[in-house]
């Protein structure tokens, strides 16, 4: 049983692809992390937070519904945003199978968002 | 096409009346500006900047109450005020020292010592520190050896279909090789995966033993527990544990089991799909 967001996340580093991994409120700020110093945390933290509105305005606006996942794939690597509501978890991987990523971001996703919003 | 009136709303028509003998913008000033920038000043510049800067007073004002009184030398004339044409600067700095500042001439070691930042009105250093330093990606994938040297990460798990739920396990067996690799790492072939034979783990073997003795389960059991418990999480071996438990009585773990197989499974199932398309 996961007693916290850090936990969580850190149960994603398990994934041999998986670098780092951070949750964000829509606020930009960090809820937890795993695998990434707290300076990188920070910034990841009001950049993603920035990212996510922007995608999500630019797909209400363009009428394509909720903005749930994305992913920005450098040569370096694959960032991995996906948008839950309330919060956001940013995950850092090595190029991989994104469909593959989206499930167990899924899995992470519901599990923090049981930790965050605790059913009455 | 309708046409839009510019003319002041009646609230806004006071504002009109004070500034109607004022001319905001000629074009004379623009011819003015462009000579002097030039280096070609006419007869009327010099005057023009003796009349502009002939009332300011280059002496610093005396500090009020509760002011604090800024480090005079640290300040030169140059970066006050750009360059102005010469018979201008002339006028202008009449009463400059001979030094060429009139604040004094121990300027330079304070200019030196200034440590402003350097952006200053586009993001902030929290944004820009990092910008001629290693890569995210590079600061993230050492953390994460780090880690796994440290014993605080256990990598077992792959993204990979080919890889999925075989774990990774050096030669002693009790803590994993560190195998996350930069794509130049040389290291990279040195991932040590043992198959599973070599873990001894004959899984079909066990289930024939669950199949034939009810005393096996225990035994099958507890290596199954060890396996997994240095995560060794293949499907087939949570479902013979799953087995091996309901020998034992034990319902509700082989039933936790047999789910978290069908859960393996199904993450791998995709991924097998793309390979075999």
């Amino acid at each position: 049983m996961m007693s916290s967001v850090d936990a969580v996340l850190r149960d994603l580093l398990r994934y041999e692809e998986i670098l780092g991994a951070v949750a964000i409120n829509t606020e930009g700020l960090v809820m937890g992390r795993a695998g990434i110093d707290a300076s990188d945390a920070d910034v990841a933290g009001a950049m993603g937070a920035a990212l996510v509105g922007a995608t999500v305005r630019t797909a209400r606006r363009l009428g394509a519904g909720l903005a749930r996942v994305l992913s920005v794939s450098t040569p370096d690597g694959l960032i991995h945003v996906h948008n839950a509501g309330p919060f956001a978890v940013i995950v850092f991987s090595e190029p991989c199978d994104i469909a593959a990523l989206e499930q167990i971001c899924n899995d992470a996703v519901s599990q923090i968002g049981s930790l965050v919003q605790p059913a009455a | 096409m309708r046409g839009r009136s510019y003319l002041p709303r009646p609230a806004q028509r006071h504002w009109a009346d004070e500034l109607a003998g004022i001319e905001p913008f000629s074009f004379e000033d623009i011819v003015k500006d462009e000579q002097a920038v030039a280096g070609a000043p006419s007869a009327g510049d010099a005057s023009d900047g003796a009349s502009l800067f002939g009332d300011l007073s280059l002496t610093p004002p005396e500090p009020t109450v509760g002011q604090v009184l800024m480090e005079e030398a640290a300040v030169s004339p140059e970066v006050l005020a750009p360059p102005l044409a010469s018979g201008a600067s002339a006028t202008a700095f009449t009463d400059v020292p001979s030094g060429g500042s009139p604040w004094g001439d121990d300027s330079s070691a304070l200019r030196d010592a200034g440590s402003w930042p350097e952006v200053v009105s586009e993001t902030s250093e929290l944004m820009d520190r990092r910008e001629s330093a290693s890569g995210l990606f590079v600061r993230l994938r050492a953390a994460k050896r780090q880690m796994i040297d440290a014993g605080d990460c256990v990598v077992d798990r792959s993204l990979r279909s080919e890889r999925a739920g075989v774990p990774v396990v050096n030669g002693a067996g009790t803590k994993p090789a560190p195998i996350i690799k930069g794509r130049d790492d040389p290291s990279l072939e040195d991932r040590t995966v043992q198959p599973v034979a070599e873990l001894g783990l004959d899984l079909m073997a066990m289930r024939l033993r669950l199949i034939e003795s009810r005393e096996a389960a225990q035994e099958v059991a507890t290596a199954l527990e060890t396996a997994i418990a240095q995560g060794y999480s293949e499907p087939l071996a949570l479902r013979v544990l799953g087995e091996a438990y309901l020998r034992l009585g034990k319902t509700e773990q082989a039933a936790a089991q047999f789910r978290q197989a069908m859960l393996g499974r199904r993450r791998a199932r995709p991924a097998e799909i793309g390979v075999r398309s």
